[in-house]
């Protein structure tokens, strides 16, 4: 793929991953003891959660900060140059390529030619071939 | 003049009568349904002009009778012309003509130069089945969207440092957006607004390199082909080099076989 488009794609994979990393956290996050008041649900494993979700949070900050990374890396790699540049290149690749193209022609009238002259030599050739063997 | 016709009136949506009749009409005075002929006679060079109440025979008297000659195209072509046209308007379910200038092209196959050119290709905005739409084709401005341009404005801006720039600003943004959420999580509306208006920047500044990429495919189509017709170039030589090698050669021997 293009670099062009890699870099866009870069771009909605980090939007992707920080939608997956809030909307996960947000499900999966153990409630929060709003006041002292009220008493503490009845725990249902609440250390494996705890632990999942902290592993989580690690591994999927550490997917965003990749994809940013990766994006930088691109970025670095974008063959940029002038506008200006790109004209005047295309404008001397256009006048050589006129040039090889007329040179490609005289070539090419010149080998027909050549053509031509062998195949009459060659036909004149046959000819006398044929007239000097007598038949029998 | 031949009697005096009564003030008639065409009814608008009259259904085709056959030829050498115009459309029933109205008599205005007593308010009755009425059919009207024409006829024309060139031996005469008359041309007459019959009302009758019946829809399928005319009265004998003509009610109105002109001096002079018609061209030879019969009178119905004209009635009818327009008839048609009428009628596609009216009624949905007949095609529609086809295009009148295709008595342009009459003698195309005897002589090509007779015919019009065609038009010119269309430049600048065209309307299309009722939609505007245009041959210059560029990328709307951010403002044009309605959206805030957070880079630079102007000719040459370093796109690779703003696209750096955006990045970091993004991950600052992220990153508030998980403390909002923690502390004040009723105000997390602007912040996820100000994350997509640096990803709306971000996607225009991207768009904004296709056409530089265009040009740079362009380069390398010019490169690709300048090198193939260098190639055939060489090829053809080293032919022609060989073919002509090979002349030579046999030259020689038919010398040698000569002597």
């Amino acid at each position: 793929m293009d670099i062009i488009s890699q870099l866009q794609e870069q771009v909605n994979t980090i939007a992707m991953l920080s939608l997956n990393t809030f909307g996960t956290l947000q499900r999966d996050a153990p409630p929060v003891r709003l006041s002292p008041d009220y008493p503490e649900p009845p725990a249902t494993n609440p250390s494996e959660e705890a632990v999942n979700v902290a592993e989580q949070s690690k591994a999927m900050s550490a997917a965003l900060v990749q994809a940013a990374k990766k994006f930088d890396m691109l970025v670095a790699a974008l063959p940029l140059s002038g506008e200006d540049a790109q004209l005047k290149r295309i404008a001397e690749l256009q006048a050589e390529n006129e040039a090889v193209g007329l040179e490609l022609e005289k070539q090419l009238e010149a080998a027909e030619l050549e053509l031509k002259m062998v195949q009459e030599l060659f036909n004149q050739a046959a000819d006398n071939c044929l007239n000097l063997k007598k038949p029998d | 003049m031949v009697g005096s016709p009564p003030p008639f009136a065409f009814l608008p949506s009259s259904p085709l009568l056959p030829p050498s009749t115009c459309d029933a009409g109205v008599d205005l005075k007593r308010g009755l349904l009425m059919t009207a002929w024409v006829d024309h006679q060139a031996s005469h060079k008359t041309l007459w002009l019959r009302h009758g109440h019946s829809r399928s025979r005319p009265q004998r008297r003509p009610s109105l009778s002109l001096a002079g000659s018609l061209p030879e195209r019969p009178c119905r072509r004209v009635v009818t012309e327009e008839r048609r046209e009428e009628m596609t308007t009216a009624t949905s379910s007949s095609y529609p003509p086809p295009p009148p200038y295709y008595r342009l092209y009459k003698d195309y196959e005897h002589d090509p130069a007779s015919a019009p050119d065609p038009p010119p290709p269309i430049q600048g905005a065209f309307p299309l089945f009722g939609a505007t739409y245009t041959t210059d084709v560029v990328l709307p401005t951010l403002e044009d969207q309605g959206v805030r341009q957070l880079y630079p404005k102007g000719p040459n801006i370093d796109i690779k440092k703003e696209l750096r720039s955006l990045n970091r600003e993004l991950q600052l943004h992220i990153l508030e957006l998980a403390d909002i959420l923690v502390e004040r999580p009723s105000q997390y509306a602007r912040k996820v607004e100000d994350i997509s208006l640096i990803f709306k920047n971000m996607h225009h500044l991207l768009n904004s390199l296709r056409p530089h990429q265009a040009r740079a495919a362009l380069v390398h189509i010019l490169e690709r082909q300048i090198q193939r017709r260098k190639q055939a170039v060489e090829d053809i030589k080293k032919r022609r080099e060989e073919a002509r090698r090979l002349l030579k050669e046999s030259l020689q021997i038919v010398d040698g076989q000569l002597r």
